[in-house]
């Protein structure tokens, strides 16, 4: 009994004090549920900021809702738009990060023709596929002086694959430049562990069972990192036995059948992990392996045959859960 | 009428009124805040009070019996007769042993209240048996604080029923 | 029964009421500072708590949350889960059972969210973990 009382005297005493402050919010924005949970004495303030700084960046870089950046752009019809400098700045970052013919945001019309989202979606014919691709490619999107943008060639943008990453980074640098030094950012399923947990242990972060996504197959430990997985178990349909989801191949414009079932890619910047989860889950197991090496990237790969690939830098950090479930490590 | 039919009677209307009691205890359903089944407030056991003070132990215990047995057959299951049949004895041997002190330093309300918070302890007891949990019993504390709620404004209620009772010289 | 009739508290009422009050306070210790043991499932609906059910061996609940669909949500023993939501994606129903504290399932549409809270914890969050 006096064993199980202390600590929650503990407890109550660091209540007191402003270091063992903790504060939660929990909003929904960018289509999916949110958390922060932020300690320290402006742990609050700065949560609160950090939440506004979301909602700030959803209506600037959204294109299902109205009049946002992107929206316009895309509903120009290949004419030059002013936007926000905010926009322009992630518009050049991402045209830096795409990958030809893997990683490309220039995607929208593809995933606009496949519907996943909505959940009635279905297997377009393939001349509606092939009209779609031939608007891919980062290099429709021009980037002129001024704030301006232009989308040529039927293109449209879809910052679906970094969007989260870049609000996670948003959120970290907020709640750095508001003094605190220990919090978990949860932007629906896109992780920021900033700092270290409040008792100085490292924050621990699970990596979702795809065919389970509540569980975890495995775990790591991170400090002042972003946690990122792209999965095929998010959104998806089932038609004859295959899955389609909503992680698309550029070339093919349709789902990306690599023989993975996620990646999962921990960084210090959440945009580049966001980023390279989706690049590596388009190029499969081996020419991913190959782009962490050559770009020093560090990933989890789980593959449709259940086994688990860690890249090298990761692997004392990892922790094996998948037993259970049926999952093994590959060699 | 002689003694004995009217006993008899007694306990037929005893055994009525606390089956009763049991459906308009269903329009109250403690379930939505306590999830675990068969959990009840426990009007009947205002029945068991007066059954102890206008008739002997036995006769008390039948109506209790009867009445519990009864309340599952119609409308419960058999995890439900366990927790009603605890809480209901536990209920009686309570009030059973505050009976001596009443007038003297226990009003009828108290003892009511006391009752009452017996019958939730019963049926927790019950619940930690057949769900062999122990976690069960996290929700005494609140079953307890309303308990004693509900038998005190059981008590009040049914004072004006016992009263009427006398009137029509049973 | 004159007894009955009266309204006068007695010294023993007191001591009833003391007693429960007391028995409840002291039964509530061991709940609230045992953390390691006990796991609720917590249903939200926009960012409020509607329900809060604590999982113990045998329970089977079923709660029905309706919003602008209506989820259904299946308590069994220590887990949780939506076992059928009337949304066109059905993310939440696919997410699966919940077994372990921490562990969360969410219905974007209705704005539900389902979460083990209490135990400990392995891990702080699962990457992947919701929906996208």
């Amino acid at each position: 009994m006096k064993k199980k009382i202390l600590p929650f005297l503990l407890l109550l005493l660091c209540m007191g004090c402003g270091a063992g402050r903790e504060y939660q919010t929990a909003f929904f924005a960018m289509d999916t549920y949110m958390t922060i949970q932020a300690y320290g004495s402006h742990a609050e303030d700065a949560a609160k900021e950090a939440e506004r700084a979301v909602f700030a960046l959803e209506n600037k870089i959204s294109r299902t809702r109205e009049n946002t950046d992107i929206a316009r752009l895309n509903a120009a019809d290949g004419e030059a738009v002013q936007i926000s400098e905010e926009t322009y700045s992630i518009l050049s970052d991402v045209k830096a990060l795409a990958v030809p013919e893997v990683f490309d945001p220039t995607i929208a019309a593809v995933s606009d023709l496949w519907d996943i989202r909505s959940g009635s979606g279905h297997i377009p014919g393939q001349e509606e596929i092939d009209t779609v691709r031939e608007t891919v490619s980062i290099n429709n999107l021009v980037l002129l002086e001024d704030s301006r943008a232009q989308l040529l060639n039927g293109a449209k943008i879809d910052l679906g694959a970094v969007g989260k990453g870049i609000a996670a980074d948003q959120c970290a640098e907020i709640l750095r430049q508001n003094g605190v030094e220990s919090s978990l950012v949860f932007l629906g399923g896109n992780i920021y562990a900033l700092g270290e947990k409040p008792d100085g242990s490292a924050w621990s972060v699970g990596i979702a069972d795809p065919d389970n996504s509540s569980d975890y197959i495995a775990t790591i430990a991170v400090r002042d990192a972003s946690v990122v997985t792209t999965g095929d178990y998010e959104r998806y349909f089932i038609e004859d036995g295959v899955r389609y989801h909503h992680v698309f191949d550029p070339v093919l414009g349709e789902p990306a059948r690599s023989g993975l079932r996620s990646v999962t890619v921990v960084h210090e910047s959440s945009m580049i992990a966001d980023a390279r989860s989706t690049t590596l889950f388009v190029l499969g197991l081996e020419a991913g392996l190959r782009y962490c090496a050559e770009h020093q990237i560090e990933a989890v790969f789980i593959t449709e045959d259940k086994e688990i690939y860690v890249t090298e830098g990761l692997r004392d950090r990892f922790t094996f859960r998948g037993e259970a479930a049926g999952y093994v490590m590959g060699a | 009428m002689n003694g004995k039919s009217k006993r008899i009677a007694l306990c037929g209307l005893l055994t009525a009124t606390a089956l009763v009691l049991s459906l308009v205890e269903r329009m109250f359903p403690v379930s939505a805040v306590i999830p675990i089944p068969g959990v009840k407030l426990g009007l009947a056991n205002v029945v068991t009070l007066f059954a102890l003070v206008r008739l002997n132990r036995r006769d008390a215990l039948a109506v209790l019996l009867v009445r519990v047995t009864l309340a599952s057959a119609f409308m419960g299951s058999i995890t439900s007769f366990l927790f009603a049949l605890f809480g209901g004895l536990l209920a009686m041997l309570v009030m059973l042993l505050l009976l001596p002190g009443r007038d003297r330093w226990i009003s009828f309300i108290g003892i009511s209240a006391a009752g009452a918070a017996a019958h939730n302890i019963g049926q927790i007891g019950a619940a930690m048996m057949v769900l062999r949990s122990v976690y069960v019993a996290a929700y005494l504390p609140l079953l307890l604080l309303s308990g004693l709620v509900m038998g005190i404004s059981t008590g009040i209620v049914s004072r004006a029923v016992i009263e009427h009772l006398e009137k029509i010289s049973f | 029964m004159s007894w009955v009739r009266n309204l006068r508290l007695l010294p023993g009422d007191f001591v009833v009421a003391g007693v429960v009050i007391l028995l409840s306070g002291v039964l509530a210790v061991p709940f609230l500072s045992n953390g390691t043991e006990t796991v609720y499932a917590e249903i939200y609906q926009d960012e409020v708590l509607v329900r809060r059910i604590l999982l113990v061996d045998g329970i089977q609940e079923t709660v029905m949350i309706d919003g602008k669909v209506t989820n259904t949500i299946q308590v069994e023993g220590k887990t949780v889960r939506f076992s059928a939501s009337s949304c066109p994606d059905q993310v939440c129903v696919r997410t699966g059972t919940l077994t372990r504290a921490g562990q969360t399932a969410v219905c974007l549409p209705n704005r539900v969210i389902v979460r083990l809270s209490g135990g400990e914890t392995e891990v702080d969050a699962v990457a992947g973990g919701a929906v996208r």
